[in-house]
């Protein structure tokens, strides 16, 4: 990671680049404290919006875009930059997007990878806690860094993600708290399964709550975690009828979850060995709500990869039908596909590890990048 | 850029398929408006001068000249001014041509020359119109005021020339219109000062003149800043349905606005103090966005001299939540009522004077409903000189038999006055 107080400084007085160290500059004599550190305008004023891109909506060019937002043609509200977030290491990527009812987004994805190593977390925040879309980054950032990272056996790493990601959230928690800010907790990490055959994928789930992971290859979906939420668990214990679940207020409400106020944060663990060719899919509920079952989530996948798309395509495509499907949650989308295409140098976001050639010489270190 | 500052008031929450917004926007100068240019006031006295006015045995051209020699009086030194005498043609009074400037001498002669004025011809508005332009056409950045008094209606003139007399004006200065006693017409009048940014009274008595023409002055010389303008901008294949101020008066603004570009048009407002606050209410119909789509409906700017600062937006959010898309905004219902309640003081009047009863017994009656619902006092006293009130809250009311002309004039001319949001029952 880089340190921010590496960073070169520069004189406010004639512009010349400082040395980290020095105190005045070099080419004028200024003293650089002061002018390096300021800060220009009111620290407490709305940033000026920088448009990106074309408006959203009728394509106007970048320039019509205004400072506050706004398409000077159309007047469509430009989206904020957590509104649609976006990475791409090419094997995989991770889309994550405020959806069309949510005020704001508290999604958040991570995507990472070491090699052959792969790993895909998703967190959704629950929108009645407070600073919930902070949590949600923390936790999806953390956890996603732990597995990565981590030489002991993966699940005993992925215990440890979940842990590091709920103190992440505890961090985020603001002081007396009614509603501590929550969030749901779903990681995927695949790495070749030498044991198995040449090809074959070992991937390891851990989640709680209600975020899903799913395997998607040419026999269809395999959901491959089970909802943390109460109508499943009643199911599963059996004392109510189809009926008396279904109709309870509490049917969808989430049982376990990350925040300073879960009782357990061990998460539920399972693995599994895939075959050569395929995609792993990890999603909030905002995207599997349009596609509940697993055949239903298999034929919304291959009605949009008929044509190839890259990781990236694909989940832009996925979010972009839940947003035509109604876009009533936030919708999170991290999509690896197999097998994993050559790693390329990829520079995504403007994360300053991912520009410090320095601190990672080759592209064989890990490159970790969080989606929010 | 001069120190203003706006609110917006709306329901910005559209249902599926909405298209129509609503936005009642107050707009607030600062103590530094003048910051952006010239100070100078030009000031243009128009004094009707035709044969009616030496009726009531000379009463009124004598209270015309005294309050003439009073506003005279009034103006700071440095104020340029000139007097205009009216009849069928436009005489210039005082100076002989051109603008004098204020100081004790000029005030001395100008007050000599009024005390030789003698009453006589015509009365032909357009032509004296005229001549004010040429004058103030002579200082483009001053702050220019003109105060118009007539006694009588545009009997010397076809209507054509006033009309376009006035287009000439427009734009050039703004124009307090006042009439004396009940011989002039208040369509009229109405017309002059709609055009030209200014008021309509009536002075129903030649002793009240005085104090009027020194209160018109006194708030044109606290003026700081000329030639402002609402500047507002729509996306494409947006339509203005309205664009009204609402107080302290409503003027319709539709019809005025100038293309700056596709997109935006500039409304004059015309000159400003500092401290001021007008309300304007704006209906504009966009193209409906998909449910979660946010959209601006319009920016609403104010341009002085071609520099122009965003001063509020109008937001339109589409929801299927009818708790959010059905609410209506408290300041948009109360000017929609004040609006209605001008609307039918006047359909009430005209269907008296059309001599159908029963219509103007209905318009009336509403009338006085909504002014004892909005508090708006004003408007409710004056319609109790035109109706008997049997039930200000059913809007019950019976026409009176004998009202006195001035009394129809001032419900008439004053119908437009409205209140603001929280003042009711003051």
């Amino acid at each position: 990671m880089t340190d921010v107080s590496a960073e070169p400084r520069v004189c406010g007085v004639c512009g010349e680049v400082a040395r980290p160290d020095d105190n005045w500059c070099e080419a004028c004599g200024a003293d650089l404290a002061p002018a390096a550190l300021e800060i220009p305008g009111d620290a407490d004023a709305t940033p000026a919006f920088v448009a990106t891109g074309p408006c959203v909506s009728c394509g106007a060019p970048v320039e019509d875009i205004t400072d506050d937002g706004w398409c000077q043609q159309c007047g469509t509200k430009q989206p904020e930059p957590g509104d649609h977030v976006v990475d791409d290491l090419g094997a995989l990527a991770v889309v994550c997007d405020r959806g069309r009812k949510h005020g704001a987004n508290e999604d958040a994805g991570a995507i990472g990878r070491d090699r052959d190593t792969v790993v895909l977390v998703v967190c959704d925040g629950v929108s009645s806690t407070d600073q919930s879309h902070h949590a949600s980054q923390a936790a999806a950032s953390v956890a996603a860094e732990v597995l990565l990272d981590g030489e002991d056996a993966i699940g005993a790493r992925m215990v440890r993600a979940a842990a590091q990601a709920q103190n992440a959230v505890v961090e985020a928690t603001p002081a007396a708290s009614d509603q501590p800010p929550s969030c749901t907790f779903v990681a995927a990490l695949a790495a070749p399964e030498l044991d198995s055959g040449v090809g074959a994928t070992a991937i390891t789930v851990a989640w709680l709550g209600d975020s899903r992971a799913y395997w998607i290859d040419d026999e269809g979906a395999r959901q491959l975690t089970r909802d943390h939420t109460w109508a499943i668990e009643q199911r599963t214990i059996g004392d109510l009828t189809e009926d008396e679940i279904a109709s309870d207020p509490r049917a969808h409400s989430i049982t376990r979850w990350l925040g300073a106020d879960a009782i357990d944060v061990v998460p539920e663990i399972v693995t599994t060995t895939v075959d050569a060719s395929g995609l792993l899919l990890v999603c909030s509920d905002g995207l599997w709500n349009y596609a509940s079952e697993p055949n239903a989530m298999a034929t919304l996948v291959a009605e949009h990869d008929a044509d190839g798309p890259t990781p990236l395509e694909l989940s832009q495509r996925l979010v972009a039908a839940a947003n035509e499907l109604g876009g009533h949650d936030n919708v999170t989308a991290a999509i690896a596909r197999f097998p994993l295409v050559e790693e390329t140098v990829t520079v995504t976001g403007s994360d300053p590890a991912a520009l410090d050639v320095d601190s990672h010489p080759t592209t064989s270190e890990p490159t970790k990048s969080n989606g929010s | 850029m001069a120190d203003f500052s706006a609110d917006v008031f709306q329901n910005e929450y559209l249902p599926a398929g909405g298209d129509t917004l609503d936005a009642v926007i107050t707009v607030t100068s600062g103590a530094n408006v003048s910051a952006a240019g010239s100070k100078q006031l030009v000031e243009v006295i128009i004094i009707d001068v035709s044969g009616s006015m030496n009726e009531d045995r000379g009463a009124k051209i004598q209270a015309a000249k005294v309050a003439t020699m009073a506003a005279v009086d009034t103006l700071d030194d440095g104020v340029e001014f000139a007097i205009i005498a009216g009849t069928d043609r436009a005489h210039q009074l005082y100076p002989r041509n051109g603008l004098a400037v204020a100081d004790a001498g000029t005030r001395r002669e100008a007050k000599d020359t009024i005390q030789r004025v003698r009453a006589d011809g015509g009365t032909a508005i357009g032509t004296w119109l005229q001549l004010a332009a040429q004058l103030h056409r002579t200082r483009p950045d001053a702050i220019s005021h003109s105060i118009l008094l007539t006694d009588g209606k545009n009997q010397h003139e076809p209507h054509h020339v006033l009309q376009a007399s006035i287009d000439a004006c427009i734009g050039l200065f703004q124009c307090d219109c006042r009439g004396l006693g009940t011989d002039w017409n208040v369509d009229e009048m109405r017309l002059v000062a709609d055009a030209l940014l200014g008021t309509v009274d009536i002075i129903p008595r030649p002793e009240d003149m005085e104090a009027e023409f020194r209160a018109l002055i006194s708030s044109a010389m606290k003026r700081e800043v000329a030639n402002v303008a609402l500047r507002l901008w729509s996306p494409k294949g947006a339509q203005m349905e309205f664009l009204k101020q609402v107080s302290p008066t409503i003027e319709d603004m539709t019809g005025k606005g100038l293309p700056v570009n596709p997109l935006t048009n500039d409304y004059p407002l015309g000159a400003w103090s500092p401290g001021e606050s007008r309300d304007y209410h704006l209906r504009v119909k966009i193209p409906a966005g998909g449910v979660g789509d946010e959209r601006l409906g319009a920016r609403v700017m104010l341009a002085i001299n071609d520099e122009a600062e965003p001063i509020a937006l109008v937001r339109a959010i589409w929801t299927d939540d009818e708790n959010l898309s059905t609410r209506i905004n408290r300041e948009v219902a109360h000017y929609t009522g004040q609006a209605e309640l001008a609307e039918a003081i006047h359909d009430g009047l005209a269907a008296r004077a059309g001599g159908d009863e029963e219509s103007a017994t209905m318009k009336l009656g509403r009338a006085v409903q909504i002014a004892h619902e909005t508090g708006n006092v004003a408007s409710a006293r004056l319609l109790e000189k035109v109706v008997d009130v049997d039930d200000p809250e059913a809007g019950t009311v019976r026409l009176k038999r004998n009202v006195a002309a001035e009394d129809e004039m001032a419900l008439d001319v004053r119908s437009t006055r409205t209140v603001r949001v929280g003042k009711q029952g003051s």
